[in-house]
């Protein structure tokens, strides 16, 4: 389809569905039908890159110039973005048009979107319930048909999680696949920048023009993602973790193992295994993620950064004034948190703890993927839930984490996948594989998608 | 049991200004989550793992890159005849 047409008729979707969905902090239509000018003179003349005609939106604590880059906070409202993200600098490059910047929780703090500071965004699929989070913006503007794709983060799901909700193809990549530079971080160890997309294809080029070292990123992979063979279903050894399916509701888990049986059915070999650790998970993640993201935070102290301090009082004060009216409870909260087993006297039997715990881990999924080529299971343990169910129950809303947080805790590729819906609303398998192995997972969803899991 | 004086150093420390009811619903969530994730005592063994992929440390070309000391003025909040302003640090 023609880029400027294809630009337009998004734009219309916009227009008329936006306000119900609520996906966008910031729409630019303008700079997207003057870009997609460029890029159809560029079609003819034929020289295009790689993303020519695709509409992208980008979650809004990845840095666009001359755009707000808010984090869906008070405290970054009026922050508009020096320079751009590697990510954003790349797909302008291949000519990708952005239409738009993408609602999130606020600092990426929150599992469905209900917790931006502006505005909160809905299911397309049923209009009362969450899309998801962190990136629920991401995944909704893909899902409601306002982009083609879009780039979204992940710390411990929050792309996978808003993907399964949404019904769309989701991914996070290796940790270090992706350069980090220009996203704001949440949880440095654990943040990875991945796409979005309306069908595997679009999902993959996207991800092969984001990833690949990056020397303003020094966690980037120096040899990159490795092209694994993919021979098809048969003979693949698909390991499924008994620990999955625990605490998962009963339809989910019904449809995650038709999933399953549809790849059995194809020539996958199906091995019942164990990883004993994941029972941990969600604690391991949210004390290691509480830990960083304190951190992470420290930089808000309204000089450099966030609202304006006020330079008269004393520092302590100015600051404190400053941090306590632009962030939201959840945001303090795992400030307080993070700070407070990080403290010398708390440290050991937390922080430490948890280090070790994460090791632990690791080493049971390396043992796993010793004997498997993939580990497959639910991606949520859970369809969408009710607008403000899980409100003012905050550990309710970590455990349904249970399940995403693994794939950042070992740094290891997973993606999801729409596999069948209850009633209205998509049900979502998982796929991981071994670090570096992004394109494996990636052929792995493009099969899945052939031969019928969808919605 | 978390008490509030603990959780008063700690929002100190984090540079937050909680009032008594935040302080109050801080214990409460405190208690409630740290309470769900002490079983993270029972794990045994396993190394201090911070980060999962083996970072080398790859060292970059020593360039010199132009940049506009005004650009960096600019990100600053406040600024007055050139200089940054910020809260006193010293009584």
């Amino acid at each position: 389809m023609n880029i400027v047409k294809n630009v337009e008729r998004k734009a219309e979707r916009i227009r008329v569905e936006e306000p119900k969905i609520g996906a966008f902090i910031d729409v630019f239509v303008d700079d997207a039908l003057r870009d997609a000018q460029i890029v159809e003179k560029k079609i003819l003349e034929g020289r295009a890159g790689k993303l020519a005609g695709l509409v992208i939106g980008i979650k809004n604590n990845i840095c666009i110039a001359g755009k707000r880059a808010t984090c869906a906070s008070k405290m970054l409202e009026n922050y508009v973005a020096p320079y751009s993200a590697t990510v954003v600098e790349r797909i302008l490059k291949e000519d990708g048009v952005i239409i738009g910047t993408c609602n999130m929780d606020e600092f990426a703090c929150g599992s469905d979107t209900t917790k931006s500071a502006f505005h909160i965004t809905r299911n397309p699929h049923d209009l009362e319930r969450v899309p998801g989070g962190s990136s629920g913006g991401s995944a909704a503007a893909v899902a409601a048909g306002f982009v083609d794709a879009s780039l979204g983060s992940d710390t411990g799901g929050s792309i996978r999680c808003p993907a399964s909700f949404c019904g769309v193809p989701g991914f996070k990549p290796t940790y270090g696949a992706v350069s980090r530079y220009g996203l704001i971080d949440m949880g440095m160890s654990l943040d990875q920048i991945g796409p979005l997309a309306k069908n595997v294809k679009t999902l993959r080029i996207l991800f092969s023009v984001i990833e690949g070292r990056d020397d303003r990123d020094a966690t980037t992979l120096g040899r990159g993602c490795m092209k694994r063979e993919w021979n098809g279903l048969k003979g693949l050894k698909v390991g499924v973790p008994r620990e999955f399916f625990e605490g998962c509701d009963e339809k989910v888990s019904e449809r995650v193992r038709d999933g399953i049986g549809l790849l059995e059915s194809h020539g996958a070999k199906i091995m019942n295994i164990s990883i004993p650790h994941a029972r941990y998970s969600v604690p391991i993640y949210y004390l290691l993620m509480f830990a960083e993201f304190s951190s992470a935070m420290q930089r808000y102290d309204g000089m450099r950064y966030g609202l304006p301090a006020d330079v008269f009082q004393s520092l302590v004060d100015a600051v404190s004034a400053v941090r306590d009216s632009a962030f939201g409870v959840e945001v303090k909260r795992r400030i307080m948190l993070g700070t407070y087993i990080t403290m010398k006297e708390y440290r050991d039997a937390w922080y430490t703890k948890t280090l070790r715990a994460r090791g632990l881990l690791q080493r049971e999924f390396g043992e796993a993927f010793s004997k498997c080529d993939i580990i497959v299971g639910p991606a949520m343990p859970c369809v969408a839930w009710k607008i403000g169910e899980k409100s003012d129950n905050p550990i309710e809303m970590y455990l349904s984490d249970m399940l995403t947080v693994i794939a950042n805790i070992v740094g290891v590729p997973a993606g999801v996948m729409p596999c069948g819906k209850i009633g209205s609303l998509p049900v979502g398998i998982q796929f991981h594989a071994k670090k570096r192995e992004d394109y494996f997972v990636l052929d792995l969803m493009q099969e899945f998608e052939d031969i019928g899991g969808r919605l | 049991m978390i008490d509030e004086k603990t959780l008063r150093n700690v929002a100190e420390i984090a540079r937050l200004k909680l009032n008594d009811d935040e302080i109050l619903k801080m214990k409460e969530d405190f208690g409630v989550i740290l309470g769900h994730f002490k079983k993270i005592g029972e794990i045994e063994g396993g190394d201090e793992t911070y980060y999962v992929v083996d970072v080398a440390h790859e060292l970059r070309e020593d360039s010199v890159s132009k940049t506009d000391a005004n650009d960096i003025r600019k990100l600053f909040n406040r600024s007055r005849d050139g200089y940054l302003l910020a809260p006193k640090s010293l009584e």
